[in-house]
């Protein structure tokens, strides 16, 4: 059994139908670009995946659980344990400093801060971010901005990584930069991973490619 | 507990948030302490007139239908009771060329201070009320003039003129009293009037320490009969005490709507929340934020609200009661209000109604603003904020 199954998945935002029956399967460790238009449906799905929304239709398995069939909590608690979002607008919040946004997902999920801690200043420092953490947000640059970003996607050790557009606010260099150290973090935390783009460039850095087209999966 | 205050401290980032806190709790506040300052003028009121009204009337009545009554007539029956006579009759008090309508209480010194705890001190003179010595220019050891309507043929229903000395000025705690009120020596009136010695047209009744008013005043109830008439000292007061009563209850209901209006505030502060840090709401809930810790974040906000509001409201009611104590400006005219000085008195049932009514309404909102939340998926709300 794969990592993650989906079969039939369906989901309408009022009569607009955004996907129309995706089947889709994920090895653990893999990687994958989910490439499509704007409006294609492919963040939808991507939140899908993340447990932030449910599907109308179709069965989304995770890890062999039922999503849909998770309670609020438990939806929760797999966000929380299990996925790493990695957005394109780095989301950092404004009232923390890079530490304490660090150090936000353990304390919602009440995990060990200690640990966490350890675990976070060893990525920072391997990141190259490491002067950012007494700082607030807006006192650094885009870039560290977005490994700050990534350094919290993988706070927990998430089993998926789940990526959208995460160079889609980069230059070309800092793009390059962000998705060759994506895919290696994945491969070094034995992390699958998603990462949804619109550019081929940031798709050819990852095994497996996925065509999304108005809600179907093309290729 | 660490996500609660991780919410908390997002919440309250930035100065507009902290300080459209502090406005909607002080207007909640303020609400709260305009009700409970209501409540405890009027349960003010109404202890101060009854404290007063037993301290110069004992604890029952007993009058006749038909006026004057012989005490022994009735006394066999009260054993048990203190009990003191009365003969009262109107009149005219003249002094430094101004008089008053007054009513002049014939008294048993002993007894009648052992029953209204007042201690008067009489000699051959009179005691009067501190309102009326003033009125009347009078102070220890002057004269006054009393004019009473003698209802004897041989005085061709003329008047009765009679000087006496002020022996004593009292204080009864309610203007009306201290302005009317003339005591003299029963046995004086009773000589003035040519009275039978036992004639009274009033008794006054103490109960025994320690015994529950309800119960003694039903026992006397079995024994007083018709043509004899059983009243609780605050009966001449009674109707006055049941329209405090009324209004208490219509001003409590009246007044949420100022409740009501202090709720906007706190609405509009969660519609601020909502608007102005939803994003940041989304983004916790797709790090594992689950609806029930949100949920949870809200019922301590509001409760915090509520709980600071209410201290903050018995704080300022404190400062209120210091105010229409201290300040002449605030103080009420006696002549109107009966009482020459009101006071803020609150018991457990009053910031009970208050604060539960308070709560309610918070409860109300909180309610909303959850089901409101509850509809929003996290794309939906990820969506919607971050485009």
């Amino acid at each position: 059994m794969s990592f993650i199954e989906c079969t039939n998945v369906q989901k309408n935002f009022g009569a607009t139908k955004v996907l129309r029956g995706i089947d889709f399967s994920l090895e653990a460790r893999e990687q994958v670009a989910l490439v499509g238009a704007s409006g294609s449906g492919k963040s939808t799905f991507l939140y899908l995946l993340g447990g932030l929304d449910t599907a109308d239709e179709g069965v989304v398995k995770v890890n062999s659980k039922e999503l849909s069939k998770l309670s609020d909590q438990g939806l929760a608690n797999y966000r929380n344990n299990a996925v790493g979002f990695i957005f394109q607008f780095h989301f950092l919040l404004p009232s923390m400093n890079c530490l304490d946004n660090l150090l936000l997902p353990a304390k919602i999920g009440n995990h060990s801060i200690k640990k966490t801690k350890e675990h976070v200043l060893e990525l920072v420092d391997r990141l190259g971010v490491s002067h950012c953490l007494k700082k607030y947000p807006y006192e650094i640059s885009g870039g560290e901005q977005q490994r700050i970003n990534i350094v919290r996607a993988l706070s927990l050790k998430p089993s998926l990584l789940l990526c959208d557009e995460p160079t889609g606010n980069l230059d070309s260099k800092n793009s390059e930069l962000v998705s060759s150290t994506l895919s290696e973090l994945a491969k070094d935390y034995n992390s699958a991973m998603i990462v949804v783009t619109h550019d081929n460039n940031v798709a050819s850095h990852f095994p497996r490619k996925i065509v999304i087209e108005d809600g179907r999966i093309i290729s | 507990m660490g996500s609660t205050w991780s919410i908390f401290k997002i919440i309250s980032e930035g100065r507009a948030a902290t300080r459209f806190l502090v406005a909607a709790l002080l207007s909640f506040s303020f609400s709260i302490a305009v009700i409970l300052s209501t409540i405890g003028l009027m349960d003010g009121f109404e202890n101060s007139l009854r404290k007063s009204l037993k301290g110069s009337s004992g604890d029952f009545q007993i009058t006749s239908s038909k006026g004057y009554f012989l005490i022994e007539k009735i006394t066999d029956s009260l054993e048990g009771y203190k009990w003191s006579p009365i003969m009262q009759v109107e009149s005219f008090a003249v002094a430094n060329e101004t008089n008053k309508g007054v009513l002049v209480k014939g008294i048993e010194t002993k007894s009648f201070n052992q029953v209204t705890g007042l201690n008067l001190e009489l000699e051959k003179g009179v005691a009067i009320g501190v309102v009326l010595a003033k009125e009347l220019g009078l102070k220890l050891g002057d004269e006054l003039l009393l004019t009473f309507a003698s209802d004897k043929m041989r005085d061709q229903a003329g008047a009765i003129l009679k000087k006496y000395t002020v022996d004593s000025i009292v204080r009864h705690g309610i203007y009306e009293k201290d302005l009317r009120f003339v005591y003299i020596s029963r046995s004086e009136l009773l000589d003035t009037f040519k009275y039978k010695d036992g004639a009274v047209n009033k008794l006054l009744l103490s109960k025994n320490e320690g015994q529950d008013f309800e119960f003694a005043f039903s026992k006397l109830e079995q024994v007083v009969s018709h043509p004899y008439k059983l009243e609780p000292y605050w009966a001449e007061y009674k109707t006055l005490l049941k329209a405090v009563e009324v209004e208490k209850a219509s001003i409590s209901l009246i007044l949420q709507i100022i409740v009501v209006v202090a709720i906007f505030n706190v609405i509009a502060f969660i519609i601020y929340i909502m608007e102005k840090k939803s994003q940041e709401f989304f983004l916790l809930r797709a790090f594992g934020a689950s609806i029930s810790t949100i949920s949870r974040f809200w019922k301590v906000l509001l409760f915090f609200v509520w709980f600071a509001s209410s201290v903050i409201a018995v704080g300022m009611t404190w400062i209120f009661n210091l105010i229409i104590g201290k300040l002449p400006v605030f103080q009420l005219p006696g002549d109107i209000y009966v009482l020459s000085k009101l006071e803020i008195q609150l018991g457990l049932e009053d910031y009970l109604l208050v604060f539960s009514l308070a709560f309610l309404w918070i409860f109300l909102i909180g309610t909303v603003t959850m089901w409101r939340m509850k509809k929003k998926t996290v794309l939906s709300g990820l969506r919607q904020e971050f485009k």
